[in-house]
């Protein structure tokens, strides 16, 4: 049975792409099929992050308006043979796709694969209609910021008003020295706002820079953020998996463990 | 470690955070503006007090876009009573 | 006073009135005067139609006046039309199928010399410039070659039915020859491409480059060591070779 999940935030700069990278990855790690589609259209950056810029010849707007096959856009990974990518376009606009093309599209693509993940653009315009057209599941990724958290909220409302109903949330980048230090929204307190299934805990971590200068997602690599996505991709997949104690820097206490409400 | 806890209560920004998130959030998801939201509130606490005691301070209004049981965004009020006026 | 020699031009050729009383020699001399004086006017290699009128020359007399005409100015008499033969409409067309005739031959001798040339388009050989970078998301396209002067950045693509030469960086797509022609090449001052295509063949940039050419980029900053490439398509890949004569030589164009 394939799933179709949404990775998206309102906000940009949150993590949505690196959340979006990591996840297939992971599952593709975990023995899945997994096509990545990159629906921010006129602003890709999945190819870059997945490290497959160099293969791009067709992209989503020639699949959706015919010019190839969806096969023939889609990339092979260099590290997982059932990881795909199938890469957005660089020189168009959002309007260049409809979310009637989109679910067309993904409804095709669930024959062959066991997730579909879409990386949605930032904002609730087209982008994000035609990004959550298709879905079944959401990912919503969001910071302990206000202002990230405000855009979230109203993210979920535009998911549950457009028939979206699983709905699970990515706190990312989270610092435990200032969350210790009341500098920084807990994931209790981002949790208790929200009111949505916690997913995962991603802390901020250097790492994460790296491994988008390399175009190698960090998934399962021996730091902190790679275990955390490992960690969300297990948790996709139904499995039980205990939050991560994260414990801040200098601080040696134990925090707070969140279980899924 | 509670003595360094009370002392950097007081400025603990996430408290901020929260505080204003709450209050963004309720008319966010009711396209109210808290100045509406504020005048409702005081409304229902001049009708409530009519019959029951209860405590202002406490009490909590949201409009909720979710809501299993009707369409719609429906609107909650938590109203922790003090005494029932006889 | 009558004018012995009287000039007068039209846009296919020239009218000569002649004196026809006076001794030819001086006539002559005449006619050389006229030219010569009138050099600035005359001096472009045009071809034309000479038309004399007033006097009836001698096949002799007749060359005798082309030589003058020549050696005075250096305009080239293609055509003498004697007196009330014709008017400026046939002047036009002997000039006009004189010209395309040349055309012809010219066109015939090179398809002898440069065979594979000829089989290609003729608007290949013509070129667009464009100065700026291009940025990604930026799309320059052309039907002929296309030059660009300033760098293509990753996420850009240059793309032309001809050649493609990049006063610059590549560091973004570049394709040459869009219509499967194999023969078109790529060349920039420093090049660094995410990927390039030539007619049907793609290349792409290697993978591990986050080591390898970070370094290699931080060694070129230093020096500015950038050395000019070309990419080209030889037995069905595609090469990248620093520019050198011998390589040049090789292009076809």
């Amino acid at each position: 049975m394939s799933e179709v999940i949404v990775v998206t935030s309102g906000k940009g700069g949150v993590g949505k792409t690196t959340t979006s990278a990591n996840v297939g990855t992971g599952l593709a790690k975990e023995g899945k099929k997994v096509v990545l589609i990159d629906t921010d259209i006129g602003l890709r950056n999945l190819d870059v992050v997945m490290g497959l810029e160099n293969r791009i010849v067709y992209n989503l707007v020639d699949v959706v308006e015919g010019n190839c096959r969806a096969k023939q856009a889609m990339i092979k990974d260099k590290k997982y043979p059932d990881l795909y990518l199938l890469p957005s376009a660089q020189t168009r606009d959002k309007t260049s796709v409809t979310p009637e093309q989109m679910q067309k599209l993904v409804e095709e693509l669930r024959e062959e694969f066991d997730y579909i993940i879409l990386d949605c653009p930032a904002g609730i315009e087209q982008g994000f209609k035609n990004a959550i057209a298709g879905a079944d599941r959401a990912l919503i990724v969001t910071t302990p910021e206000v202002s990230a958290i405000r855009d979230a909220d109203r993210i979920i409302g535009l998911l549950e008003a457009n028939e979206v109903h699983k709905i699970d949330l990515v706190i990312n980048r989270i610092r435990m020295d200032m969350v210790k230090r009341g500098d920084m929204l807990s994931s209790d307190d981002v949790l208790d706002i929200l009111a949505i299934d916690l997913i995962g805990i991603v802390p901020d971590d250097e790492n994460i820079v790296v491994s988008t200068n390399q175009g190698e997602p960090l998934v399962g690599t021996n730091n902190v953020a790679g275990q955390a996505f490992e960690n969300i991709c297990k948790r996709i997949m139904g499995n039980e998996v205990p939050f991560l104690e994260l414990t801040g820097e200098g601080f040696f206490q134990r925090l707070a463990r969140v279980f899924g409400r | 470690m509670g003595f360094f806890d009370n002392l950097l209560r007081r400025n603990r920004s996430a408290d901020d955070a929260k505080d204003r998130l709450k209050l963004l959030l309720v008319s966010d998801r009711s396209n109210c503006s808290p100045e509406t939201m504020e005048l409702i509130k005081n409304d229902i606490i001049k009708v409530i007090s009519k019959y029951m005691e209860i405590d202002a301070e406490g009490l909590d209004i949201q409009i909720s876009q979710n809501n299993d049981e009707v369409d719609g965004p429906t609107l909650y009020a938590n109203i922790p009573i003090r005494e029932i006026k006889k | 006073m009558k004018e012995l020699v009287l000039l007068k031009g039209n846009n296919y050729g020239l009218t000569i009135t002649l004196d026809s009383e006076i001794q030819f020699d001086e006539l002559l001399e005449k006619v050389e005067e006229k030219f010569t004086a009138a050099a600035g006017f005359f001096n472009s290699t045009k071809q034309i139609a000479l038309k004399v009128e007033g006097r009836t020359l001698s096949s002799e007399e007749m060359t005798r006046l082309l030589e003058s005409i020549t050696k005075a100015s250096s305009l080239a008499v293609a055509y003498v039309i004697e007196e009330n033969q014709v008017i400026e409409t046939q002047m036009k067309n002997l000039i006009k199928e004189k010209a395309d005739k040349e055309e012809e031959e010219r066109s015939e001798q090179s398809e002898q010399t440069e065979k594979p040339i000829s089989s290609r388009d003729n608007g290949e050989h013509l070129g667009k410039f464009y100065k700026g970078t291009l940025r990604s998301g930026q799309n320059l396209e052309s039907d002929s070659s296309v030059i660009v002067i300033g760098d293509v950045n990753p996420g850009a693509t240059v793309s032309a039915k001809g050649n493609v030469v990049v006063l610059g960086c590549i560091k973004g797509n570049a394709f040459a020859g869009k219509d499967n022609n194999n023969e078109a090449f790529i060349a920039a001052l420093d090049m660094d491409p995410i990927q390039i295509r030539i007619g049907s063949k793609i290349a792409r940039s290697s993978d591990d480059k986050g080591t390898k050419k970070r370094k290699l980029r931080k060694r070129r900053k230093e020096q500015y060591s950038d050395e000019a490439k070309i990419a080209f398509v030889e037995e069905g890949n595609i090469y990248i070779e620093p520019i050198s004569k011998a390589l040049l030589n090789d292009i076809l164009i």
